[in-house]
């Protein structure tokens, strides 16, 4: 409880300096939004005449995807960039209590986006989109992509200028969305689900033929990266204090 | 151990797989409640050390202990007893007011884990008002001076109340006042019971506030000569009131030469803080101990 009481005191410390920043810088946010938006848009129209109907949900999510697997590494880069990570490692906090917290307040600001873009689709393009996996496919998605953001937290750690890598991650993981149809899953495709980041939303991305056995795919691809996560910060982040990195820009 | 604030066992650091080794088997003990400097040319491993202390980089072999704590089993113990204060220049959210980078801060050094809300925000306004910086706190950080700016990192490094506070390089491109101010600030933790630990290459400023000053050298940290560096300047003075005697203390030729430039300086109204050390310091009776000595 405890422990609670002190984790809510970042959050609101975190989204209380979001906001401050947003106000600082408005334009920024809005224009980044309309055309996360835009482009998303477009491609959920590219697939959805491509007859991959499944992959339509996870694309909605895809902003905030990418939103939570970069805001870990990138809140991490600009800390070190400015000078202000020292600060924060030196705080009653650690570091990945802080980029947990840091997540969620970018996933609360991507809600609003995220279900701007769910009811253009559901108008402009599929109105049989589901809410209730859609809702489940946000919750997958805020645990993946806080786990994805962690790993790539830890590479920024260890090797600081990874710009290039994530790029590569980034255009990986819209390849992912688009190209790996859920609309059919053999048990093939179904273990190579497991195991990619963001599996869980591909599987449930399949609305109305959810079976338990997808059900249990996708906690079991959550769970893989949950710990996958855990185990690669955790080396990442002694790594980077041992070899003297940490905090280097 | 226990009168010691820092106690470090056979510690090993080195950088680049080894090749290039900051210290070897170091050990030493801080004792509490002191304002220890740490001198040295750049690149001699002060910074390492006060993250070594901080736990911001690892040793390799050896161990480190915070009052007792050792810094691998009891961190989070640590970290709530230690403040780092380094670079003025960065270390502060720019866009943001001096008010709402402690709010933020006060948070993550848990001060309101310790005390209620309107506690903390007492706890705040004491510190603005402690050191003075009513005037500006509301402004946003990227209108303020370096002076500024190093007062401010100092008062959110105090919101948890440290038992250890590291200094690295404090007074670093600060000007003849700014440095005045942050030395007062300093003087008056220490009053306060606050151990300090600063490291700077200016070893002036160090002489004229720490109860003990220590130097790294081959890869250890070792008492640091404190005689010489009184004699050198005073034999600097000794040299301005008769420059007859320079002649007899060849080997300190520049270093003297160099004190009477920055005495000479003062007499064209440049603002030199090393002139300031030498006459604000009271080190004038001493000076003239010595001259008597000498003479």
């Amino acid at each position: 409880m405890v422990y609670l009481i002190k984790m809510k005191f970042l959050l609101v410390a975190e989204i209380r300096k979001s906001l401050q920043f947003l106000k600082s810088y408005p334009l920024d946010f809005i224009g980044n939004s309309f055309s996360f938006i835009l482009v998303i848009l477009a491609i959920i129209f590219g697939v959805y005449k491509l007859g991959y109907k499944g992959n339509v949900v996870g694309l909605i999510v895809f902003p905030m995807i990418l939103s939570l697997s970069g805001t870990p590494s990138s809140s991490l880069r600009e800390d070190i960039a400015i000078g202000t990570f020292e600060q924060v490692f030196n705080s009653s906090y650690t570091i990945a209590e802080v980029l947990l917290c840091r997540s969620l307040v970018t996933f609360i600001l991507s809600l609003p986006m995220t279900f701007i873009i769910l009811l253009l689709a559901k108008t402009l393009v599929d109105s049989s989109i589901n809410l209730f996996p859609f809702s489940l496919i946000i919750l997958f998605t805020l645990i993946n992509g806080i786990s994805v953001g962690m790993v790539l937290a830890g590479l920024v750690m260890v090797y600081r200028k990874v710009d290039s890598l994530f790029n590569l991650i980034y255009l990986a993981l819209l390849f992912e969305f688009v190209f790996i149809s859920a609309h059919s899953l053999s048990l093939y495709k179904v273990i190579i689900t497991i195991l990619i980041p963001f599996g869980s939303i591909l599987l449930i991305g399949l609305g109305k033929n959810l079976s338990n056995m997808i059900y249990l795919a996708a906690v079991l691809n959550t769970s893989i990266w949950i710990f996958l996560s855990y185990t690669l910060y955790k080396i990442m982040y002694n790594y980077s204090r041992k070899s003297g990195k940490l905090g280097w820009y | 151990m226990a009168d010691s604030i820092v106690s470090v066992n056979n510690l090993s650091k080195s950088f680049d797989h080894g090749r290039v080794t900051v210290f070897q088997d170091l050990s030493i003990e801080i004792p509490k409640n002191k304002v220890v400097g740490l001198i040295g040319p750049n690149g001699s491993g002060k910074t390492t050390f006060i993250k070594l202390i901080s736990g911001m980089i690892l040793p390799d072999d050896g161990e480190i202990f915070v009052d007792g704590h050792n810094i691998l089993k009891s961190f989070s113990v640590i970290k709530k007893m230690i403040a780092v204060v380094s670079d003025s220049n960065r270390a502060l959210y720019w866009n943001l007011s001096g008010y709402e980078n402690i709010q933020y801060f006060a948070i993550l050094k848990g001060l309101y884990n310790n005390y209620n809300k309107s506690e903390g925000e007492r706890v705040i306004e004491q510190l603005i008002s402690e050191l003075n910086m009513e005037n500006f706190i509301f402004n946003k950080v990227n209108t303020y001076s370096k002076g500024m700016r190093q007062k401010l990192i100092l008062l959110m490094a105090l919101l948890n109340s440290p038992k250890l506070l590291l200094l690295d390089e404090p007074l670093n491109g600060l000007d003849f006042e700014n440095a005045l101010i942050i030395k007062d600030i300093i003087i008056n933790l220490a009053q306060k019971g606050v151990s300090i630990i600063i490291s700077s290459h200016d070893k002036y400023f160090l002489e004229e506030i720490c109860d003990l000053k220590y130097a790294i050298k081959d890869k250890k940290i070792v008492f640091a000569p404190r005689d010489i560096f009184v004699s050198k300047k005073a034999m600097a003075y000794v040299c301005l009131i008769n420059p007859m005697v320079l002649e007899q203390f060849q080997e300190y030729h520049y270093e003297i030469v160099d004190y009477q430039k920055n005495i000479y300086a003062i007499e064209f109204g440049i603002n030199d803080y090393n002139f300031f050390n030498l006459i604000e310091r009271n080190l004038k009776n001493k000076f003239l101990e010595i001259l008597s000595i000498i003479s």
